[in-house]
């Protein structure tokens, strides 16, 4: 098999696997707060091998998502798009940081991801640009640090993923 | 490595090998498609024509994604001892004989409503008029809660906005059809409008979504209505979406405040029953 066409299956297979287990239901509450382990796997993969990650992929994955979440159609790319670009951008700077500081800046980048998908794009509350609310501020938070404390073991598990499957 | 994968230093004119980002060009294209698809969608709601296909789609993912679930559920199931077992067959039994005379009760009610030709119509206890749908996956996104049915019926009609009922009252709307999965919009969303009715003071108001696990509020209500903290809202069929009858919520607080020109009424929805299985798409 053509060695660039291994990289991208191994690569999608990895972020459909993620798919898989953020689908997994738990409580409604649980459900909220629970680390968005796709998110993760594709900003590993942005970040580790940026030469592999096109933005083909923030289009599919991204649209796989509007349709799984509910979201009006062309949010996830959005977001994908903008995780794919500021990654291949500052990867030579994010890679040597320490894994409390990489887990800072997955902090605020999953804030911000949950501030973007609560932006009232529907003009559902004519009052207010946003349908966040104090507890969604509270969840999301929530959420962000919970990504941040997964990032560590997740990079972890990705880079044996990688070292073992794919070659460059 | 061929020409322009690389950089060449302007000092020391030795290549730089560093990987190429994606360009500023592409990125730019890519935030113009994607802005211009979300105005397409937000103007058209060209999705909702899709959403339906897509869950078709996605339909055996989600199946696979339950069989963990059921399998330790089994598993569990397999553990308890026949003497748990026992009891709780006692206990459904005496269960069962109360929700029979409940039922008895019920249906002695339904009986009488229809003789004085006040609430119930035929309608309601026409079985051909409910689809069974088997629930899929329940949205975890707060903002916009969707639940995904399966309706494996080869003759049934499933429409956009026919109305969706938990065994406790209406739960939604279906918002896009597909092959057999159907989209619903659950009545949190904040995108939700059902036109209610009190139980006690007899006034019609319309219930706006806020979100899931957050309480809905009734829109536009003047202050000289007499709304109560306790009593249940019903679907009021005004507007002929969602049929008449129908538990939807209860008020859970009202607060008249002097710098709003409208009564502030929250309201608790129906729960979202997270072990019930079937819905019922009421397609009359």
């Amino acid at each position: 098999m053509n060695k660039n066409l291994k990289s991208y299956s191994l690569i999608s297979i990895s972020l459909i696997f993620f798919i898989f287990l953020d689908l997994i239901s738990f409580s409604q509450t649980a459900d909220q707060i629970k680390p968005s382990l796709f998110l993760l796997s594709f900003i590993y993969w942005n970040i580790a091998l940026p030469e592999k990650m096109n933005l083909f992929f923030a289009f599919i994955f991204g649209f796989l998502m509007d349709f799984i979440q509910g979201t009006v159609l062309g949010l996830y790319p959005l977001i994908l798009v903008f995780i794919s670009y500021l990654s291949q951008r500052f990867f030579y700077q994010f890679r040597p940081l320490k894994f409390i500081q990489q887990a800072l800046v997955i902090f605020f980048i999953f804030i911000v991801i949950r501030f973007m998908i609560a932006v009232d794009l529907n003009d559902s509350n004519p009052n207010s640009l946003t349908l966040a609310d104090k507890e969604y501020v509270l969840i999301s938070i929530a959420f962000a640090v919970l990504n941040a404390l997964i990032w560590s073991p997740s990079h972890y598990v990705h880079r044996i993923y990688r070292r073992k499957w794919i070659k460059i | 490595m061929s020409r322009g994968d690389h950089k060449v230093s302007k000092i020391t004119s030795e290549a730089i090998f560093v990987v190429r980002p994606i360009t500023s060009t592409s990125f730019l294209i890519s935030l113009v498609l994607c802005l211009s698809l979300l105005l397409v969608d937000i103007k058209y709601k060209v999705s909702d024509e899709i959403r339906g296909y897509a869950h078709d789609v996605l339909l055996p993912i989600y199946k696979t994604v339950e069989v963990p679930g059921k399998f330790i559920n089994k598993v569990l199931d397999i553990w308890q001892t026949n003497q748990e077992l026992r009891k709780k067959i006692s206990s459904y039994k005496e269960d069962n004989e109360k929700l029979q005379l409940i039922n008895s009760q019920l249906k002695d009610l339904t009986t009488r409503n229809q003789e004085l030709n006040l609430v119930w119509e035929s309608a309601q206890i026409d079985k051909e008029a409910y689809l069974l749908g088997q629930k899929m996956k329940l949205s975890s996104n707060p903002i916009k809660p969707i639940l995904i049915l399966d309706v494996d019926d080869p003759n049934s009609v499933l429409l956009v906005n026919q109305p969706v009922l938990s065994k406790e009252g209406i739960i939604g709307k279906i918002r896009s059809v597909g092959l057999r999965s159907v989209e619903v919009m659950l009545s949190q969303d904040p995108q939700s409008l059902i036109p209610v009715i009190s139980s006690e003071s007899r006034l019609h108001a319309i219930l706006k979504g806020h979100g899931l696990e957050r309480k809905g509020r009734l829109i536009n209500v003047k202050k000289t209505a007499t709304f109560k903290k306790g009593e249940e809202l019903y679907s009021s069929g005004l507007g002929k979406v969602f049929p008449p009858n129908y538990l939807v919520g209860r008020v859970i607080h009202v607060e008249d405040k002097p710098d709003n020109e409208f009564l502030n009424i929250e309201v608790e929805f129906l729960k979202l029953p997270e072990e019930q299985e079937y819905f019922l798409v009421f397609a009359k």
